[in-house]
């Protein structure tokens, strides 16, 4: 029961970690589960994608108003985006944990970096929302995007980090219009590669259930609070968590753990 | 000022998010629902291994949460059925059918604990 209460907490605690810095819980929770509940990567993975899957269930269901995301962007981009989801799902089986580890390290790095790149962002709102776009370069953003879903079916994780920045410098979408388009594509690639993981038996009931649930909940909480807190300084503590998660990940892969 | 063909398209728009946000809470609760009684029926039962007529809750819970777990994966497919079907009857033929799916497995795992 114990154990139980645990992978709640450790779920209610990276949901809403995950929605204050505007990432899915992912990114914290597969670490978690590996380095502190010390179960398999690929049982990790399996849970972070049932998290957020259900992450982005809770927040379709309770969004009241036009999350601003660019619906039919999401849809065709998303044809890539879920083929390279299967695609990952069906790596992941294939590969040694140790070199999972050591992705997901990279991935980490990535993240904090990108981060750091939107703390640093001073776009105004209006731009940021501006509709009078045509995306372009259609070719570059699907292959980004499929490498995107590919990540996500590897690792569990959202994929944000890649599809924003193409969104936005590659396509010419609005950074605003970019996040929540990707924000609305995360539960799609997730669903995508989920299966392959319930098929091969990585995803466990007795862990995934209390897991998602707190990470759901957590969200919740978490996107309540963000509109009353000051995020800044908070922002800037997690990269370094981010950066000390990179590294005990790294020392795991490369010290050969599963 | 609007057009009456972007006024239309505007209410169309709104009309597809009403029901992917009630496809959305009607089916992440289903699936909650099944996962929390699934993770309840698993955690207070336990097989009587003296008695080869007795259920096993436990699995049946167990089968019940991972019931609960598909029908929350199926949600993001339904999502972009709702999101991509522009006639009202696509949208009810995509939603009757996962209504279809997410009722056979559910009596699947009722009958095959």
């Amino acid at each position: 029961m114990s154990i139980l209460l645990a992978l709640f907490g450790t779920g209610l605690l990276a949901g809403a970690v995950g929605a204050l810095l505007g990432l899915g819980g992912g990114i914290f929770l597969v670490p978690a589960l590996t380095l502190a509940f010390h179960l398999p990567v690929r049982i990790a993975v399996g849970t972070s994608l049932v998290s957020v899957i259900a992450t982005s269930a809770g927040v379709a269901a309770s969004a009241n108003e036009d999350s601003g995301a660019d619906v039919m962007l999401a849809l065709r981009l998303e044809i890539a985006t879920a083929a390279g989801a299967v695609i990952g799902g069906l790596v992941a089986g294939l590969v040694s944990a140790s070199f999972l580890s050591i992705l997901f390290a990279v991935v980490v790095f990535a993240t904090a970096g990108y981060t750091l790149a939107k703390s640093l962002s001073r776009s105004g709102e209006e731009a940021m929302y501006r509709r009078d776009y045509t995306p372009r370069r259609w070719v570059a953003g699907s292959s980004t995007a499929g490498l995107a879903g590919m990540v996500s079916g590897l690792l569990g994780v959202g994929g944000g980090f890649i599809k924003v920045p193409t969104m936005y410098a590659v396509m010419g979408v609005p950074l605003g219009i970019a996040t929540a388009t990707s924000n609305f594509m995360v539960g799609i690639t997730a669903a995508a590669s989920v299966f392959v993981y319930i098929g091969r038996g990585d995803v466990r009931p007795f862990i995934a259930v209390p897991t998602a649930t707190g990470v759901f909940l957590g969200a919740v909480l978490g996107s309540l609070v963000q509109s009353r807190i000051k995020v800044g300084a908070l922002r800037w503590a997690l990269i370094v968590l981010l950066l000390g998660i990179g590294v005990q990940m790294l020392l795991r892969g490369l010290q050969g753990g599963a | 000022m609007k057009t009456p063909e972007q006024k239309r398209e505007g209410r169309q728009e709104a009309e597809i998010g009403r029901s992917m946000r009630r496809v959305s809470r009607g089916l992440s609760a289903f699936a909650f629902a099944l996962m929390v009684v699934g993770l309840a029926l698993a955690l207070t039962s336990a097989p009587h291994p003296f008695d080869p007529r007795a259920i096993d809750l436990s699995a049946r819970g167990q089968r019940l949460m991972l019931s609960g777990i598909v029908v929350l994966c199926l949600l993001p497919g339904v999502r972009v059925l709702t999101a991509g079907a522009h006639y009202v009857a696509a949208r009810r033929l995509a939603q009757a059918v996962v209504a279809l799916v997410v009722l056979l497995e559910l009596i699947s795992s009722i009958i095959t604990g």
